[in-house]
């Protein structure tokens, strides 16, 4: 009986590993059921508005993503100058701590450049109830401002490393 | 006897087994969430080009410090102004 269980065990387990889903499939499930739900509302205007309003999170993500990709940049140039001034050529960075502050601030800054890069591939699909079509927007807008809180205080964080290496370099 | 029942007992599991497994692979390919989204039902959402970041150049003798006081992430309200106020009206 118990080599049966095992044995019935052993069988069914590649099945279910099989149906394993990646992050891109968790992606398209929610675009299908975004496209089924938008699909069931009669009112023409308001589909419209919803399809409107799910492109504007994506696009609003984008912009405030790449304005912190422009201050980022002026962080890298400006680490670059405070390098070439001292004639440092390159940085050594093992587990977030640098032998000096110039090492730690490209640390902070490739750390930041790596948030802003996953920040652009979130998704905001809305989960879309269609007896509260705004709650469902209001829900993602405020994930995405509380996630985009977060990536500039990372970016903060970088700058006030940028600056500690500023303050002992560039003197 | 017994040896008999047992050999049924096993090529019935083994078959239910197979069984399964190819059902699973087979539910896990005709309902995967990617085959849906090349469906025709789908509605096409052109997606919007992702603007680039203008190069920043530094003056050789300009004071960093003040270069770093220019950097200033910020998330504006004005940002979500538009979707809140498209949402409202939904």
């Amino acid at each position: 009986m118990k080599l049966s269980l095992i044995l019935i065990f052993l069988l069914v387990l590649p099945s279910v590993v099989s149906a394993r889903v990646t992050p891109n499939d968790y992606y398209q499930q929610s675009r299908a059921n975004f496209e089924s739900q938008l699909s069931k509302i009669s009112d023409v205007g308001k589909r419209d508005k919803v399809k409107q309003a799910d492109q504007l999170l994506y696009d609003i993500n984008q912009k405030v993503c790449s304005r912190f990709d422009e201050d980022l940049n002026k962080l890298s140039v400006i680490l670059e100058e405070l390098k070439r001034r001292n004639g440092v050529t390159e940085t050594v960075v093992a587990f977030g701590q640098g032998d000096t502050q110039l090492d730690t601030a490209a640390y902070w800054l490739n750390y930041a450049a790596e948030a802003v890069a996953y920040q652009k591939i979130q998704d905001y699909t809305p989960s879309l109830n269609l007896s509260s079509l705004s709650g469902s927007f209001t829900i993602q807008i405020n994930s995405l401002k509380g996630d985009l809180g977060v990536l500039k205080n990372k970016i903060l964080r970088a700058k006030s490393e940028v600056k500690k290496a500023v303050d002992q370099y560039d003197k | 006897m017994g040896k008999i029942i047992f050999i049924i007992i096993i090529t019935i599991i083994l078959s239910a087994g197979l069984f399964l497994l190819f059902k699973g692979k087979f539910i896990s390919q005709k309902s995967s969430p990617t085959s849906k989204v090349y469906s025709e039902d789908l509605v096409e959402v052109t997606p919007t080009p992702t603007p680039i970041p203008t190069p920043y150049k530094i003056d050789y003798k300009m004071n960093l410090n003040g270069e770093l006081e220019s950097v200033n992430p910020q998330v504006l309200d004005e940002d979500f102004s538009d979707l809140e106020s498209l949402v409202k009206s939904i």
